[in-house]
C-alpha cells in the first residue's frame, strides 16, 4: 500500500479540518474547510479576528486532524498531522488562492473582500504544511492501522 | 434558545469528537468516541501509551472540537470546547465508564485493557470551562454562541 496516496485520496474524499493552534500552553480547536495541493499542504480561509487566526500568528506550531463521520461500529479512518501554519500574503497569496477555488468555486474578491466596512470581518488564506501525518485507517491496514508518513 | 439545551442536542447527534492537547506549545489531537453527562463533561476511553493521554497528564488544558458531518455550501454547525481533562481513578473511573456504557458497548478487547492488561487504557473525563456554538441552522442572526460552564 501506497501511504501517501492514501493520505492524498483521504485529503480529496473530505472536506473539513480541524485546526489547533495553542498559546502558552492552552490548546484551541476550530473547524475549517480546506483544499490541498500536491505536496500535501492544506489551504483554509478564515478571519483574521478569529481565535485560531490570531494564535497562529503568534505560534505557527499547529497540529490538524480530518476525520469524516462514522459510525461507532465501523472501521475507523482518519489522519492526524502536525506543522506550520502561515496566512499567505501577495503572489503567493494569488497563486494558492486558485488551489483553493479549484475546490470551492466562489469569486474570490467576494471571499477576501466584503463589501463590510468592518476591518474584524477581513479574511485571508492560511497555508498548513505537514511535517508529519498519521494515517489512521483500518480499512487497508488492518493489522497495523497507525502509518506514519513524513513529506 | 435555550442555549444549554442546543449544546446538549448537538453533543447526543455526534459520537466522535477530537480532543487537542499540547505540550512545548505545540499542540496535538486525537479522535475519540465521547459521551457526555448531563453537566455537559465529556467522557471517553484511550490507551494511556497514546500522545494525547500522556500530554494530559503534563498538562490538564485541553480543547475539544465535535463537528457533524456537512459540505462547503450547507448551512455550518460545530460546537467547540475548552477545559480541563484527567484520567479517573478508583470510584470516579466506575461512573466514568458506566456514563459511557450508556451510548457504547465494550469489545472484549477493550475490556482486557481496561482491566490493565497488554496496552492499558483508562477512562478520561473533559469539564468544559466554555463551550463556543456555531449554528447557522438555529442561531442565523447570532450563530457563534458562548456557554461559560
Amino acid at each position: 500500500m501506497d501511504v501517501r496516496k492514501l493520505i492524498s485520496e483521504y485529503f480529496e474524499s473530505a472536506q473539513l479540518l480541524q485546526i489547533i493552534t495553542s498559546i502558552n500552553d492552552q490548546p484551541w480547536a476550530a473547524t475549517v474547510f480546506f483544499a490541498y495541493d500536491d505536496d500535501l499542504n492544506l489551504y483554509w480561509i478564515s478571519r483574521t479576528d478569529r481565535r485560531h487566526s490570531q494564535e497562529i500568528n503568534q505560534n505557527h506550531n499547529v497540529a490538524g486532524v480530518i476525520v469524516k463521520y462514522h459510525t461507532y461500529s465501523e472501521k475507523v479512518r482518519g489522519i492526524q498531522l502536525v506543522g506550520t501554519a502561515e496566512e499567505l500574503m501577495g503572489e503567493e497569496e494569488e497563486k494558492c488562492m486558485q488551489i483553493y477555488q479549484k475546490r470551492y468555486s466562489f469569486p474570490r474578491a467576494r471571499v477576501l473582500n466584503p463589501s463590510t466596512e468592518d476591518e474584524n470581518e477581513k479574511k485571508v488564506l492560511y497555508r498548513l504544511k505537514p511535517t508529519y501525518i498519521v494515517l489512521f485507517d483500518e480499512v487497508n491496514f488492518p493489522e497495523n492501522p497507525r502509518q506514519e508518513f513524513r513529506p | 434558545m435555550d442555549l444549554k439545551k442546543l449544546v446538549q442536542d448537538y453533543l447526543a447527534s455526534a459520537q466522535v469528537m477530537q480532543i487537542a492537547t499540547v505540550h512545548d506549545n505545540r499542540p496535538w489531537i486525537a479522535t475519540v468516541y465521547y459521551v457526555a453527562d448531563s453537566e455537559l463533561n465529556l467522557y471517553w476511553i484511550s490507551k494511556g501509551m497514546r500522545r494525547h493521554s500522556r500530554e494530559l497528564e503534563k498538562n490538564s488544558h485541553v480543547a475539544g472540537s465535535v463537528v457533524v458531518n456537512h459540505v462547503y455550501g450547507e448551512k455550518v454547525r460545530g460546537l467547540q470546547v475548552e477545559g480541563t481533562a484527567e484520567q479517573l481513578k478508583g470510584v470516579e473511573a466506575e461512573q466514568g465508564l458506566n456514563v459511557y456504557k450508556s451510548r457504547f458497548w465494550i469489545v472484549e478487547e477493550r475490556e482486557k485493557a481496561l482491566a490493565g492488561e497488554n496496552e492499558p487504557a483508562y477512562v478520561y473525563r473533559l469539564k468544559p470551562e466554555r463551550y463556543v456554538l456555531i449554528d447557522e441552522v438555529n442561531l442565523p442572526d447570532n450563530p457563534r454562541q458562548e456557554l461559560k460552564m
